[in-house]
């Protein structure tokens, strides 16, 4: 055969192959919701090795990327709500009581503890610092939680305590997008557009993945702990605010009415229709629903955003300060998302960096303002829900992103003015409630002085398997291709922490 | 090369960008993909302008966009060429375009970042006290590119239009479509000021005549006459929107805004019906 016979072949075999293809991308399309797609299916279709296997729990579809999927077995929680208390709380004035420590108060930390230890102020030999609270053992889990939360420590038997949770990056932004993306540099999806990615999200007139934050600022890591990352951006999370507009964007201009909206969105979309009567395109007609979605949810989010209708007791059992700005608030707020169908909620609430470089961080001034400010709200939270028949299938998480010493900060060489702890990677408290989690119970322990895990050691993978475990996934077959291989929120570790599971 | 097809057809002659071995799609037209790369390393040595005029100029990108029922059945992706590409445009496209359309384009080039309008609240950095500050006079009208970039805390409407946050190298966008899309060019104030200077333009070229108004501007949007069904549909809208601002003065100071000469009922009704313009899928998509 000549060189052109042959390449004709070639070209033929070619056009053969890419027939099949279409064949099976239409096929596929006409099984989803409207039978439309956009352009950007195939590469999402063809997984990595077999090419016919679909992604597992999901498939995308960019024309209604967030109807709910359901998981690829069946799950015990329908949504997450994930409190982060950002700067990282002191597991060691909260959950993990340590009598022992308190015997070691100013005495000088132990040349073993330090050896070949890096911290990120800690210098020279610290000073050890006792509990800087009174503990007591509560519910008939007797478990133990200081004096510092009066309301959490009647629901305690409702919670799962996983004692023993470590890192392996003690700077808070890298610690944030470790716990919440499976990886401490940028670039990786968080946990919530996983998961709208693989659920899609039951309220279609709400976005699917819903972040608010308090204490002033943003975490350390930015919006990249609710960046969707490769995932298609339409999975990232979007912010809701209880100042401003509650979604962005989502009021109309000042002058005008939602009469004339309303009149101009049909208007704007009859003329799409003239435009489709032209152009036959089905995405001109997924452009007109888009509109009247967005119409819709003008109306839905305001509503749901607003907390001014709560009954009185309501308020009174979160705490709330309507009208402003703050972790009662945005918890009352994700209790009711949550319950309007909103699949993953994240909470952000800043200001937990106990350094005691100054009063408004010290143990014993300004974190015990913190404390107050979350412990009504944690409880109403897991209360509400419970009341409300929501606990069972609503995973509720609340933690930080590492732990703190249990010496006393010191900077540059000497003591810091107040009472305050460094970051420490090697123990903290996480706690889990809902969702299919045991109740009242407890795993992993660390040593007398709360310093290293002595038993039921967990890392952030474990913690992201055990979440995407009691939604239906499994987190090592719950991939997404990207750069010529399948990634997971995992990456190459985590175990599911069957002991919590009930 | 495969690249620059996608930049102008909206999918790459090897759909996956990222990814031209194995482990991605192979090519729809193979030969093309080779001949162009050919021409493009020999004939035109590496010139990208003159591989884009080749591309533009090609009879396959200058057909129609539109689709009859039987390409809809035979090839709803457009794989095989037989009509123009129809995209949504990107959000860096879709802001410079409305920016021009307005009438409030910067041209101006080089130097730092500029922080065109964005809601409070969007930056909230710890342990700095880093803001963000809406620019002044033309910077605020200056090309997406030129848009001050914090990788932590991306511009949020450029995000929601598929934007890449930046922190992972990126080949390919995907396109979606969503509700929140609408909400930023309905209602995102950079959005309305700019229809607010469509409206001023509209009215500065054709004082006193609605249906001129609509036409014309319709005409430099689109750079074809509007249809009669539409103009009739946007002057309804006008009609009604004139009926509430003769009315209520409150509204109406608001809605104009202060890019249009005067206050008037009218001018407040030309602008909703500027940001509808600005809205029509026909606007917002490349075809």
């Amino acid at each position: 055969m000549t060189r052109d016979e042959l390449n004709n072949q070639r070209l033929l075999k070619e056009a053969e192959d890419a027939v099949r293809k279409m064949h099976t991308r239409r096929h596929f399309l006409k099984e989803s919701a409207m039978g439309l797609g956009a352009l950007a299916m195939g590469s999402l279709l063809a997984g990595c090795g077999d090419k016919t296997k679909p992604l597992t729990g999901a498939a995308f579809d960019p024309v209604h990327p967030l109807l709910p999927k359901a998981p690829p077995f069946a799950g015990k929680a329908r949504s997450v709500i994930y409190l982060h208390m950002a700067g990282a709380p002191s597991q060691l004035e909260l959950f993990d009581y340590k009598p022992e420590l308190a015997k070691m108060d100013g005495q000088d930390c132990p040349p073993s503890l330090l050896a070949g230890k890096q911290f990120a102020f800690i210098t020279g030999v610290p000073k050890m610092l006792g509990p800087q609270a009174k503990f007591a053992q509560h519910g008939e889990s007797r478990a133990w939680v200081s004096e510092h939360l009066p309301h959490f420590s009647t629901v305690v038997d409702e919670v799962s305590f996983l004692k023993a949770v470590t890192t392996d990056q003690f700077n808070h932004a890298p610690a944030q997008l470790l716990l919440h993306t499976g990886s401490p540099r940028l670039g990786r999806p968080s946990m919530g557009s996983w998961v709208t990615y693989g659920l899609g999200t039951e309220n279609q007139n709400l976005p699917g993945f819903v972040v608010l934050t308090s204490g002033g600022s943003f975490p350390d890591a930015g919006k990249s702990v609710w960046g969707s990352g490769f995932l298609p951006s339409v999975y990232q999370g979007v912010q809701c605010r209880s100042e401003g507009d509650p979604v962005l964007f989502i009021n109309d201009p000042k002058g005008m009415n939602r009469d004339l909206r309303k009149a101009s969105i049909e208007a704007i979309n009859n003329v799409n229709r003239e435009e489709y009567n032209e152009y036959n395109d089905p995405e001109i007609l997924s452009r007109i629903s888009q509109y009247e979605m967005a119409y819709r949810m003008q109306i839905t989010a305001p509503e749901v955003m607003n907390i001014n209708d709560e009954p009185a007791y309501i308020h009174e059992m979160y705490g709330t300060k309507p009208g402003k700005s703050c972790f009662a608030n945005n918890v009352l707020l994700a209790r009711k998302l949550v319950e309007k169908g909103v699949r993953y909620v994240q909470l952000f609430d800043w200001g937990w960096d106990a350094h005691g470089d100054g009063a408004y961080n010290a143990l014993n001034l300004g974190i015990i303002n913190k404390y107050r400010s979350i412990d009504k709200a944690i409880t109403a939270l897991l209360l509400d829900l419970k009341q409300r028949g929501l606990l069972e299938e609503t995973l509720v998480v609340w933690g930080g992103e590492f732990g703190r010493t249990p010496m006393m900060e010191n900077r540059n060489g000497a003591q810091n003015p107040y009472k305050g702890r460094d970051h420490h990677t090697d123990a903290f408290t996480i706690w889990m409630a809902g969702g299919g989690i045991k109740r009242g119970h407890s795993y992993g322990e660390t040593d007398e002085i709360g310093y290293s895990p002595i038993s039921g050691k967990v890392e952030a993978f474990d913690v992201q398997a055990t979440i995407l475990h009691q939604l239906g996934f499994d987190h090592e077959q719950f991939t997404y291709p990207f750069q010529g291989r399948p990634f997971r929120l995992t990456d190459v570790a985590g175990k599911v922490i069957h002991d919590i599971i009930a | 090369m495969n690249r620059l097809w996608e930049q102008l057809f909206g999918t790459g002659i090897a759909e996956t960008l990222e990814d031209m071995g194995t482990q991605g799609l192979a090519p729809t037209h193979q030969l093309m993909l080779d001949y162009l790369s050919y021409q493009l390393m020999h004939e035109y040595n590496w010139s990208v302008k003159r591989l884009l005029k080749e591309m533009v100029m090609s009879a396959t990108y200058q057909q129609d966009s539109k689709l009859t029922d039987e390409l809809k059945a035979k090839d709803l992706f457009n794989k095989y060429y037989a009509r123009g590409p129809r995209v949504r445009l990107s959000a860096e496209q879709l802001r410079d375009q409305h920016l021009f359309i307005s009438s409030a384009l910067s041209t101006k080039m080089y130097g730092p970042g500029v922080m065109p309008w964005q809601p409070e609240g969007i930056w909230l950095s710890p342990y700095n006290g880093e803001r963000w500050k809406n620019s002044e006079g033309e910077d605020q009208y200056r090309r997406a590119v030129y848009t001050y970039w914090k990788r932590t805390s991306p511009y949020p409407s450029m995000m929601t239009f598929d934007g890449a946050q930046r922190v992972v190298c990126n080949a390919r966008r995907i396109r979606t479509n969503t509700p929140l899309q609408v909400l930023v060019t309905l209602n995102d104030s950079a959005y309305l000021n700019m229809a607010r200077h469509f409206a001023a333009w509209m009215l500065e070229k054709t004082p006193g005549n609605i249906e001129q108004q609509i036409s014309t501007g319709y005409k430099r949007m689109m750079y074809k006459p509007i249809s009669e069904e539409k103009k009739k549909i946007l002057k309804d809208l006008y009609e009604k929107a004139l009926s509430i601002y003769r009315k209520d003065d409150e509204s109406r100071i608001q809605m104009a805004g202060k890019e249009v000469k005067e206050p008037t009922p009218e001018a407040a009704a030309l602008v909703v019906v500027a940001n509808a313009m600005l809205n029509l899928d026909e606007v917002v998509t490349k075809s």
